[in-house]
C-alpha cells in the first residue's frame, strides 16, 4: 500500500506536485496521466524513494519495488553489458552470477524477442531494445509493485501489444501492483484500472473510463 | 641483459610502480566512467602541502600527508555537495589553496630541503621500504573493498538514479572511494609525482574501455594494461636515462593512440566489407 498525504514537491521555486494525496492499494493497476511538465515523473519518484516532499508525508509499505525511468542511461562511453544492466535488477547480488539467474535473464530476453544480445555493449543497442533491456532490469526480482514511467515511448506499434501482454501475464489480475505513466493512455483490455491525473494538483478517478470520459466530454467542448 | 634487476633499488621500483598500477585501475574505473578523473589531480596538489608538512615534522612524511589529504579529500567532497558549489570548483577551489599553502610554508620555513622538482615529477628510484609496504598495503585495501563492493559500485557508477532506488548507500560508497584515490594519490606523488598522477587513473579504463564490452573485463583489462606499462615505462626509463613517471605516462599515450588506429582502421575494413 502506498499513501501520499498532503504531498507538496518544489524546485527551488517552482512546484512540481501541489498538496496530494491518494492511496494505491495492493493489487491496483493505476495509470498517472497529465500533460507534460504536470509533475508525473516527479509523483512517481516520489514514490519510488528518490526525492523527499517538501511538505506532507508518503506512506510505503516494505512491498518489494521495481522501477523502470523516464530517462534511460543509453550507455554512450560506458563499457556495460546488457547482462550487468539487468543484474543490477537483482536483490541478491553475488559477483559470480548463477546459474537460475542467468536462466530467468535470458527467459525475460526470449520474451522481449532480444535473445542474442546478452553479451553486448548496452551503448550498441536502439532505444527500443534498451528500454526492454530497462524493463527487464526492472522486472528481475519479481517486485511486488512496479513502476514504469513511460515504458513504451521507443516500442514500435507491434512489439508494444506483445508488451503489454507480457506486462498483463506479470500483472496476473491483481496479484501484482502496477503504476504506470503515461501521456498517452493505452488502456489494457479486460483490466479494472484506475487513473491519477497530474497537473501540479492530483485529481483520482478510480476508474480510467471516467476519466477517460471526462476528457471526451472536455475534447466535445 | 636482466643484471639491472639486482639493484635493490629497481626492485622497490618495480614493486612499487606494480602496487600503485594495480591501485590505479580497480580506481580508475569509477573515477573516469562518472567524469571525476581530475579529482587525482587536484588530490595531487593537497598532497603535495601533506608532504611537505610531513616533511618538516617527521622522518615519515606519509604519516603527516595521509591524514591532512584525507581530510581535505572529505572536505572537497563535502563542498561539492553544497547545492550552489558544483564538484569541479570544489576540486579547484580546496586544490589550488592547498597548492598555496604549501608554497606559503616553504618560503617561511628554513628547515625545507627537498626538491620541489623531484616532488613535480617523483623520484621512483629513491623511494624507501616503509612507502613500499605501504603501497602494498593500499593497494590490498583497494583490491578487497572493489571486490565486496562490485556489484553496488558498478551500480552507483552507471545509473546513480537507480542505485539510490535500489538503496546503494552511494554516498559512504563516493566517500570511500575518495578516501581510497588519496591514499593512492599520496603515495604515487612522491614516486610518480604531481604532475603525473592523475595520468595513472585515467589511462586505465580509457584504454580498457577501447578493447572490452563489459565493466568487468573493463576492470581486468584495465589491470593487466596498467601492470605491463608501468614494469615496461620503469625498465624503459632505466635503459633510456629519462624520469620514470614521464616514462610511463608516454607509453600509456602510445598504447592509447595505438589501440584508437587499429579499432579506426577495424572500423573502416568493416564498413568496407558492409558496402561490398
Amino acid at each position: 500500500m502506498i499513501e501520499f498525504k498532503d504531498v507538496t514537491v518544489k524546485y527551488e521555486k517552482i512546484v512540481a506536485l501541489k498538496n496530494a494525496s491518494f492511496k494505491i492499494n495492493e493489487g491496483d493497476f493505476v495509470y498517472i496521466v497529465g500533460p507534460n511538465g504536470s509533475g508525473k515523473t516527479t509523483a512517481v519518484k516520489v514514490l519510488a524513494g528518490l526525492i523527499n516532499p517538501s511538505h506532507g508525508k508518503v506512506i510505503t509499505s516494505d512491498a518489494l519495488m521495481g522501477y523502470l525511468p523516464q530517462k534511460l542511461n543509453n550507455g554512450t562511453g560506458f563499457p556495460i553489458s546488457v547482462k550487468e544492466v539487468i543484474y543490477s535488477g537483482f536483490i541478491k547480488q553475488r559477483i559470480k552470477t548463477s546459474k537460475e539467474d542467468d536462466a530467468l535473464i535470458q527467459k525475460w530476453l526470449d520474451k522481449m524477442e532480444i535473445s542474442d544480445i546478452l553479451n553486448k555493449q548496452i551503448s550498441q543497442l536502439s532505444g527500443g531494445q534498451q528500454q526492454r533491456v530497462y524493463f527487464i532490469r526492472a522486472i528481475i526480482s519479481d517486485p511486488d509493485i512496479l513502476i514504469l514511467d513511460e515504458p513504451t515511448s521507443a516500442l514500435d506499434p507491434v512489439f508494444r501489444e506483445k508488451f503489454f501482454k507480457s506486462l498483463k501475464e506479470f500483472y496476473n489480475n491483481g496479484e501484482k501492483t502496477i503504476i504506470y505513466v503515461t501521456h498517452e493512455l493505452d488502456l489494457l483490455e479486460g483490466i479494472d484500472t484506475k487513473t491519477l491525473f497530474v497537473d501540479q494538483e492530483i485529481k483520482y478517478y478510480p476508474d480510467t473510463k471516467e476519466y477517460l470520459e471526462r476528457l471526451k466530454g472536455e475534447t466535445n467542448v | 641483459m636482466f643484471d639491472f634487476l639486482q639493484y635493490e633499488y629497481i626492485q622497490y621500483a618495480l614493486g612499487i610502480g606494480l602496487a600503485l598500477g594495480i591501485s590505479a585501475a580497480f580506481i580508475s574505473p569509477y573515477l573516469v566512467f562518472t567524469e571525476q578523473a581530475l579529482i587525482a589531480d587536484g588530490l595531487a596538489h593537497v598532497s603535495f602541502t601533506g608532504i611537505i608538512i610531513g616533511v618538516l615534522l617527521s622522518s615519515q612524511p606519509l604519516y603527516f600527508a595521509i591524514p591532512f589529504s584525507i581530510l581535505a579529500t572529505i572536505f572537497i567532497k563535502f563542498l561539492g555537495e553544497v547545492k550552489s558549489i558544483n564538484g569541479d570548483a570544489a576540486i579547484g577551489v580546496v586544490s589550488s589553496s592547498a597548492l598555496a599553502i604549501g608554497f606559503i610554508i616553504i618560503s617561511i620555513s628554513d628547515g625545507f630541503n627537498r626538491s620541489i622538482e623531484g616532488m613535480l615529477v617523483g623520484s621512483i628510484l629513491t623511494i624507501p621500504k616503509s612507502d613500499l609496504i605501504i603501497a602494498y598495503i593500499v593497494a590490498i585495501i583497494v583490491i578487497v573493498f572493489i571486490t565486496i563492493f562490485y556489484r553496488p559500485l558498478l551500480s552507483l557508477t552507471f545509473d546513480k538514479e537507480y542505485a539510490a532506488f535500489s538503496k546503494v548507500k552511494t554516498r559512504i560508497l563516493s566517500y570511500i572511494i575518495a578516501v581510497l584515490t588519496t591514499l593512492f594519490v599520496v603515495i604515487g606523488v612522491s614516486t610518480i609525482g604531481i604532475l603525473l598522477i592523475s595520468a595513472l587513473i585515467i589511462f586505465p579504463s580509457l584504454i580498457a574501455s577501447q578493447l572490452s564490452h563489459s565493466f568487468k573485463s573493463t576492470l581486468i583489462i584495465g589491470a593487466i594494461v596498467s601492470s605491463i606499462t608501468v614494469v615496461f615505462g620503469i625498465i624503459l626509463s632505466y635503459f633510456l636515462g629519462t624520469p620514470a613517471g614521464s616514462t610511463i605516462v608516454v607509453v600509456y599515450l602510445g598504447i592509447l593512440l595505438a589501440i584508437l588506429f587499429i579499432n579506426k582502421l577495424k572500423k573502416g575494413v568493416f564498413l568496407r566489407k558492409k558496402n561490398v
